[in-house]
């Protein structure tokens, strides 16, 4: 197995590896293997090439280098890079290459990490298995017909299937736990507010954050360090920083919840099996478990799903074809009368998918006149009463156990016509979200297929360290996290 | 909550808010999946909420402003760089009248 | 002969004076070429987010305080949603439930054998400009080019109660919310820049066997001077009485209408009607924090209201005895002209006399240079001193004149002209001498003068030519008054 960003910047601080070999061998892995996965949108060849020459000076010049210095990272194809098209996995962005990078970029840049590339997700983030995508699927690495889940599948398929050890993915309502648990890697969704979203393409901007993708809590606890603190260019992000945790010597004391209501909403029997051992192992440790209510809980789908939509609607209005993105050729006759009309539903039509059109017409009916304070407003009371759930059971808990997802990865194709069913498999998911709270997705076992199973933990505001510090001790204890796909070996 | 009716006919004047182009056939098949999808969210209508405030954002931050200090702009050329068509000064798009 | 009343309520967007944009760090500078300043988050490009420019909440809050409005403890964001080319974002960021001011009015003065006007305000509300669409017909290829520099700009709409009775009312409203805006330094209401522009709601109650009838509202867009609103009133209560004698339509049984101004016709149009325009699927802006307004900050702020121009009138008719005229002028010729006026007057000029100078001789060359009054080549202090010295004799009025004339072209001090053009400035220990020697001598005049009978000091000039016939009385008048008013 190839090595974790840690090891990565730990062999090339020490001069085991020079950062060229070490961006060699992952551009030669995509070469090799992505034909299987199509995780990469867009390889960034040249600048990473380029920066793995200048680190490799730098570090022979003795200069000093940063926390991940010479770790080969991908990013969600969501995250604006300079020079590098980011596309969203949209057509309307086929051609669009961003003026500005996104402050997660900088900071990535500054601790010298090596963007290698954009990975594919479901066009806008919008999906739970990156099926979504104008540019094709991601296969999951356990199983290629299989989804990767979404919408940040291809930020967790490149971990999974060892091409970096390290990527970003972006959760609006589980799109880095639900393809974490899928694939068998971490995925942390930080507090809202703890990480900049400044060149993060918007799709439900109060629900949504950018985190780590890994195999191991430690590196994802190296990438939050980068990326999280105040950012001046974005409103939201908040001035209060992570706390510290207490949980990174023993877990004894610690308190964990166990949702009554998640254990009736047909939960797959590996799933429930995978988390009773999970749980054995805590209170193994010292932990007890409390039962905890979370009453509103049954309705996050619901408020979710329109909250996002809502956001979504306005979001994706300046993708119209008048200042950058596809715009539609607009037959001669339109242009004397409506040209300008046909200009924006032919751009739209043409370059927006299925699935995008459809939460962009729930959102837009969401918000119209007459419907808005029963749709929209009632979904935001909703959230408060959600958030509100938690609050109160944080009183009791410091950290609340679940699964991240109700079932394995499912076969792709299996529910791309019911669109509901499919908005179905982020019920455990969004709820983070809806609340602003971080929630980390980790490894805890396998099907006998085998297919990876996660668990869920929700921690409190700005807790976020908390959840990788148990996840870090799990992991030195166990070593599902260690088992690879075989899928690429051939 | 009652049942909202959602008919074709909502699903057009929605897509045209949203500067959507339906073809008679995806607008047939979009008011069958909206239909759904809004029966399905009219179980909030079980909650009573009169008790809970709007949530907007997730974390209260308050206050975030910037001092009056001009930043640099963006040279005309990047401005337009992703614009599908301009003349090098400004945007072009088909005729605005009214 | 139908009776009935116009109804007019007004929306002002102003462009508050900032360096900056509402939500980025570009510049608001006019006339700068097309899409130069410009950057990710007035292009709307994705993932681009808003940081909201601290000085336009302040001068939002210091126009409502100057408004009598409320202030409320915390204002919040909403965006607007519709297309248009230059609205990048495809919604406009607005505040609609929650504005940064709340009601207030606007006193209008009392123009001679009228009763003073309160004109109500509804509320005022922050938000940003959109960009600039030019329509070229020469170029040939039909298209509309789209120039982004205004996007973004920071706007605050006050809007007024259908208060307004008349074509000349509102802009008697306009002209003195300008004045106001003006003072207040917080917008620099260039209309030709269009940094202040009017929307009119117009209706009209008609009086029908003896019942107000109300027609239908009409909303007029595009009034781009003061003149155009003043038009387009008189133009749509002509308008709206023939449509409603024609059809007896009243307000609710059609649409609300929008018409725009066609200032080369001089008449309204109906707007092409856009037919989603009226659902603009308002929430809160998910960008974007509410902004606290605290209450010890915006009271800091209310020192500002000196500034406003029925309190400048006041100072000036009140405390400094200009008549009510001469202060009204001076307040509409605008805030250079106060702290011009305010600083001469501060280096030794008679009010008075500063303000006559300031209406004629000043006004006139700051036009013959196209200058501004805080560009104007005579500082304040230099007129004060002149202004001073010719009231207390040293020059005659014609040598003031000739002096300033001087002052004017080549600079420099009262002094230095008066050497340059060789005045000499009488030697005035003469005429001081004999003005004590007068005061001394008559303790009965200086006590009347002092009590306000300033014609008293008849008595003491007669005596003065008794002791040096020479003595220029003028110069005596002046000189006794200036000892025993200073005394
Ligand atoms: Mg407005
Ligand atoms: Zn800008």
């Amino acid at each position: 197995m190839s090595r974790t960003a840690l090891e990565s910047r730990r062999a090339f601080a020490e001069g085991t590896v020079t950062a060229t070999e070490l961006v060699e061998t992952c551009l030669n892995t995509i070469e090799r293997h992505d034909a299987k996965l199509n995780v990469f949108l867009t390889v960034a060849d040249e600048q990473a090439r380029r920066q793995a020459a200048d680190l490799d000076r730098r570090r022979d010049a003795k200069e000093p280098l940063g926390p991940l210095a010479g770790v080969c990272v991908a990013v969600k194809d969501l995250i604006s890079t300079r020079d590098i098209r980011t596309t969203c996995g949209s057509r309307i962005l086929e051609k669009y290459t961003p003026v500005f990078d996104a402050t997660v970029i900088d900071r990535l840049k500054q601790a010298d990490a090596i963007v290698v590339g954009k990975t594919n997700l479901d066009e806008f983030g919008m999906g739970s298995s990156n099926e979504n995508s104008a540019y094709g699927r991601v296969a999951n690495p356990w199983d290629l017909d299989r989804v990767t889940g979404g919408s940040s599948g291809g930020a967790a398929a490149v971990v999974a299937a060892d091409f970096v050890p390290l990527s970003l993915g972006t959760d609006t309502g589980g799109s880095i736990r639900q393809p974490a648990a899928f694939c068998g890697v971490v995925g942390l969704k930080p507090t809202y507010g703890s990480v900049s979203r400044y060149g993060m393409v918007a799709y439900a901007s109060s629900l949504e954050q950018i985190g780590p993708m890994a195999r191991t809590a430690a590196d994802c606890r190296a990438a939050l360090d980068v990326l999280a603190g105040h950012d001046d260019k974005d409103s939201t992000c908040s001035r209060t920083p992570l706390k510290d945790s207490s949980w990174n010597q023993s877990l004894k004391g610690l308190r964990v919840g166990w949702v009554e209501e998640h254990w009736t909403d047909g939960i797959s029997e590996g799933i429930a099996a995978a988390l009773r051992s999970t749980r054995e192992w805590l209170e193994g440790q010292g932990a007890t478990f409390v039962p905890v209510s979370l009453p509103h809980a049954r309705y996050g789908i619901a408020a979710y799903y329109l909250l996002a939509s809502s956001e979504a609607s306005s979001n994706l209005a300046r993708f119209d074809g008048a200042h950058y993105g596809l715009r539609a050729n607009v037959k001669a006759e339109g242009r004397s009368g409506n040209g300008l009309e046909q200009m924006y539903s032919q751009s739209r039509e043409a370059g927006l998918g299925p699935e995008v059109k459809r939460r962009i017409l729930l959102g837009t009916f969401a918000l119209s006149a007459g419907y808005a304070e029963a749709f929209y407003g009632k979904a935001s009371r909703v959230r408060r009463a959600i958030q509100q759930d938690f609050l109160e059971a944080f009183q009791d808990v410091d950290v609340i156990l679940g699964p991240t997802t109700p079932t394995e990865p499912f076969r792709a194709g299996e529910k791309v016509d019911d669109p509901l069913a499919m908005y179905l498999a982020d019920v455990f998911t969004v709820l983070a979200n809806l609340a602003g709270l971080p929630a980390i997705s980790f490894p805890v076992g396998f099907t006998e297929h085998p297919l990876p199973l996660g668990a869920q933990l929700i921690g409190r505001p700005f807790e976020d360290r908390a959840l990788l510090d148990i996840v870090e001790r799990f992991q030195d204890d166990t070593d599902w996290h260690l088992r690879r796909p075989s899928s690429l070996n051939s | 909550m009652s049942q909202t009716p959602i008919d074709a006919s909502v699903v057009k004047r929605v897509a045209s808010l949203a500067k959507l182009a339906l073809t008679a056939d995806e607008e047939l098949k979009l008011a069958g999946e909206l239909r759904q999808i809004v029966s399905y969210v009219e179980q909030l209508g079980e909650v009573d909420v009169t008790r809970f405030e709007p949530l907007a954002h997730p974390t209260e931050v308050l206050d975030s402003l910037r001092a009056d200090q001009q930043r640099p702009s963006l040279p005309v050329e990047e401005a337009l760089r992703n614009s599908p068509q301009h003349d090098g000064t400004c945007f072009l798009v088909p005729p605005v009248l009214g | 002969m139908v009776d009935y009343e116009l109804i007019v309520g007004l929306e002002v967007h102003v462009q508050l004076n900032t360096q900056t944009k509402l939500f980025c760090g570009c510049s608001t500078l006019f006339g700068q070429d097309p899409n130069t300043a410009t950057c990710p988050v007035c292009l709307g490009h994705p993932g681009a987010l808003p940081v909201l420019n601290e000085e336009a909440i302040r001068l939002a809050v210091v126009t409502g305080l100057a408004l009598n409005g409320s202030i409320p403890p915390v204002t919040r964001w909403d965006r607007k949603n519709y297309f248009y080319p230059d609205l990048p974002k495809g919604y406009q960021i607005s505040q609609l439930d929650h504005p940064v001011v709340g009601g207030g009015y606007l006193d209008l003065p009392a123009a001679e054998g009228q009763e003073p006007r309160r004109i109500r305000l509804t509320r005022a509300h922050l938000e940003e400009d959109a960009g600039k669409s030019l329509h070229d017909e020469t170029s040939g290829t039909g298209d509309s080019r789209i120039d982004l520099n205004r996007a973004g700009t920071p706007l605050l709409e006050i809007v007024s109660e259908p208060d307004l009775r008349s074509a000349a009312e509102a802009k008697q409203y306009l002209s003195e919310l300008k004045l106001l805006l003006e003072h207040l330094q917080v917008s620099d209401c260039n209309m030709e820049q269009g940094s202040l522009r009017v929307d009119a709601n117009v209706n009209l109650h008609v009086m029908v066997d003896g019942e107000r009838v109300a027609t239908p509202i009409v909303e007029i867009k595009n009034l781009n001077s003061f003149r155009a609103v003043e038009r387009a009133l008189e133009y749509e209560s002509q308008r709206q009485l023939a449509a409603f004698l024609a059809d007896g339509k009243r307000i609710g049984q059609v649409p609300k209408q929008t018409r725009g101004w066609d200032d080369a016709a001089q008449i309204t149009r109906v707007q092409r009607e856009k037919e989603e325009s009226a659902d603009y699927r308002y929430f809160p802006d998910p960008d974007l924090v509410p902004i606290q307004l605290a209450a010890d900050w915006v009271e800091s702020l209310r020192a500002r209201m000196s500034h406003r121009p029925a309190e400048i009138r006041q100072r000036l008719a009140g405390d400094l005895g200009l008549s009510d005229y001469d202060a009204g002028v001076l307040v509409a010729m605008g805030p250079a002209c106060i702290a011009y006026f305010e600083q001469a007057i501060a280096a030794g000029g008679d009010a008075k006399r500063v303000s006559n100078w300031l209406q004629q001789d000043i006004t006139r060359s700051a036009s013959e240079l196209g200058v501004t009054l805080d560009q104007f080549p005579v500082p304040p202090a230099v007129l004060g001193e002149l202004v001073a010295r010719i009231g207390a004799g040293e020059f005659t009025t014609a040598q003031g004149k000739d002096l300033f004339q001087h002052l004017l072209s080549q600079g420099g001090s009262v002094g230095e002209a008066a050497e340059a053009i060789g005045i000499e400035a009488v030697d005035e220990s003469a005429l001081d001498e004999l003005c004590q020697q007068l005061i001394a001598a008559h303790p009965q005049v200086v006590d009347d003068i002092r009590g306000g009978k300033a014609q008293a000091v008849g008595a003491m000039i007669g005596a003065a030519r008794k002791i040096d016939r020479n003595a220029d009385p003028g110069k005596v008048r002046a000189r006794l008054l200036e000892l025993i008013q200073s005394t």
